[in-house]
C-alpha cells in the first residue's frame, strides 16, 4: 500500500526540515543575532505548512498540483505549477551541490560527480521503492537522529562563550536580512513536502504530529544557530560554509581527534533524507503535471537531469558562495510562499463560490 | 568521467525505464523520459566540451545578481 502515517509523515518533516540546513547555515551571513532570524524564519515556515494542511485537508484525494488545475483553471494552473517544479528542481540541485560540497571536505581527492551519482543511486534505490520506504526511513532514523544531536549539542556547550552572543539587537536590519535567507533555506522549503500530503491516511485525526514534527525541527535548529554563534563567533560564522561541522573540527578531547568522523552518520543522514525527499517530489510533481500513469519510470532520468543541471548551474562552490547564493533566494523563495498562498486563496474563493450557489438552491 | 556517467545513467534508464514503457506501449511516459534524456545529455555534453548550444540556465541567475547586491546593501549584510 502506498500510504503513510501522520506520525511518519512528521519524523519526514523534522528530518527534512533540519537536514536541509544543519550543517550549512544560510543566514549565518549576518553575524550577530542569526538565531533571532532562525526564529523568525520558522514562523514564516509554519505559516506555508498549516496553509498546505488546510489546503489538503479541503481537497483529501487530490495534491496540491491537481488543486492548482483544478481551482485556478487547467491554464492559469499549469503555469503556476510550472512555478512549483521550477522551485522543486531548484531545491533537488541546491541540496545535491550541498551535499557533495560537504562530502569533498571528507573525500577531498574524490570527483565531485562522482560523489553526486554515489548519493543519487541511493536517491534512486529509496524513491523507486515509494512513499512507504521514505515513511520507513523516517522510523528508523528518528531516534539515532535525535540522540546524536543532543549528544552533538552537549558536546558543542563546552566551546561556547556568551560573549560571543553579545550585543543581542544590536541592529534590526541584518536580522531582517538573515530571516530572508533562512526562510527561503530551509523553512518554506517545506512547500516539497504538500506533494506528498495525499498519501497520508490519518492526516485529519493525527495532523497535529506533522506541527510537532516542525516545531521541534525548528527549535533545534534555532539552537544549532545559537550554538554556532556561540562558539564560532561573528567573524567565523560569516565565512564558514558549514559552521556546525566546524564546531566539531575545534573539539579535542584527551587523545580523540577528529570527533566530527563521529558525527558522520548523523550528517549524512539528514541529508541524504532531504535528497531523497527532493527528488521523490519532484517526480511525483512531473507524474501529476503530465498525468502520466506511473512515477517511476521518471526516477532514473530525473536523477540524471538532477545531476548535470547542477554541474551546469553550480560549477563551482567560489562562484556560489560570492554571488549565487543570495541571488538563488529571488527564483525560490517567491514561489515558495506565493504558490501555496494563491492556490489556497482560489480554493477558498472556489468554495465560497459552491456554498453560496448551495444556499440559493435551497432556497428555491 | 562526466561522459562515462552520462553513458551509465543512460544505461540503467533504458533498462529501468524505456524498456518497461516500451513493452506496455505507454508513449506519453516515453516521450517525458526521452525528452528528459536527451537534455540530460546535451547538457552534459556542452559541460563536458564547455560549449553552449543551449542557453545555460544560470544566466538567468546571472541576470539577477543585480538584485541580490541592492538586498545585501539593505540588509547591511
Amino acid at each position: 500500500m502506498n500510504v503513510i502515517y501522520s506520525r511518519q509523515f512528521a519524523f519526514v518533516v523534522f528530518l527534512y526540515v533540519l537536514g536541509s540546513a544543519f550543517l550549512n547555515v544560510p543566514e549565518s551571513v549576518i553575524g550577530k543575532d542569526v538565531y533571532i532570524s532562525t526564529a523568525l524564519a520558522s514562523l514564516i515556515g509554519l505559516g506555508i505548512l498549516h496553509i498546505t494542511i488546510k489546503l489538503q485537508g479541503m481537497y483529501p484525494q487530490l495534491n496540491i498540483i491537481q488543486i492548482a488545475e483544478l481551482v485556478l483553471g487547467k491554464i492559469a494552473g499549469k503555469i503556476l505549477n510550472l512555478f512549483y517544479i521550477w522551485t522543486l528542481f531548484m531545491l533537488a540541485i541546491l541540496i545535491l551541490f550541498d551535499i557533495v560540497l560537504f562530502l569533498q571536505l571528507l573525500y577531498p581527492r574524490s570527483p565531485d560527480i562522482l560523489l553526486s551519482t554515489i548519493v543519487l543511486l541511493s536517491s534512486i534505490y529509496v524513491v523507486s521503492k515509494g512513499i512507504n520506504i521514505i515513511g520507513r526511513l523516517g522510523d528508523i532514523a528518528i531516534l539515532p537522529v535525535f540522540v546524536l544531536i543532543i549528544l552533538a549539542f552537549g558536546v558543542s556547550i563546552s566551546l561556547f562563550d556568551l560573549v560571543n552572543i553579545l550585543p543581542v539587537l544590536a541592529n534590526i536590519k541584518p536580522i531582517l536580512g538573515g530571516t530572508i535567507f533562512a526562510a527561503y533555506w530551509p523553512f518554506t522549503q517545506i512547500i516539497a513536502l504538500a506533494i506528498l500530503l495525499p498519501f497520508i491516511i490519518d492526516l485529519d485525526e493525527n495532523k497535529n504530529l506533522i506541527y510537532y514534527g516542525y516545531i521541534i525541527a525548528s527549535i533545534t535548529q534555532i539552537i544549532r544557530s545559537f550554538l554556532v554563534l556561540g562558539v564560532l563567533g561573528e567573524n567565523l560564522i560569516k565565512i564558514s560554509h558549514f559552521p556546525f561541522y566546524d564546531i566539531f573540527l575545534m573539539l579535542r578531547f584527551q587523545d580523540f581527534q577528529r570527533i566530527e568522523l563521529f558525527f558522520f552518520l548523523l550528517f549524512v543522514t539528514l541529508v541524504l533524507s532531504v535528497l531523497i525527499i527532493s527528488h521523490f517530489a519532484l517526480t511525483l510533481s512531473l507524474q501529476s503535471f503530465f498525468k502520466l500513469k506511473n512515477y517511476r519510470a521518471l526516477v532514473i532520468p530525473l536523477a540524471l537531469f538532477i545531476l548535470i543541471f547542477t554541474c551546469n548551474i553550480f560549477p563551482s562552490d567560489i562562484k556560489f558562495f560570492a554571488a549565487y547564493a543570495t541571488t538563488v533566494i529571488f527564483f525560490t523563495l517567491p514561489i515558495n510562499i506565493l504558490y501555496p498562498l494563491i492556490v489556497y486563496i482560489a480554493a477558498q474563493i472556489k468554495m465560497a463560490k459552491k456554498e453560496s450557489l448551495g444556499g440559493i438552491r435551497n432556497e428555491g | 568521467m562526466i561522459i562515462i556517467i552520462l553513458i551509465f545513467f543512460v544505461i540503467l534508464s533504458i533498462i529501468f525505464s524505456i524498456y518497461p514503457l516500451y513493452k506496455n506501449g505507454d508513449t506519453l511516459e516515453l516521450i517525458v523520459v526521452f525528452v528528459i534524456l536527451t537534455l540530460s545529455c546535451i547538457y552534459g555534453t556542452q559541460f563536458y566540451l564547455d560549449t553552449y548550444i543551449l542557453p545555460n540556465p544560470n544566466i538567468l541567475i546571472d541576470k539577477l545578481e543585480f538584485l541580490a547586491k541592492a538586498m545585501e546593501s539593505y540588509f547591511e549584510i
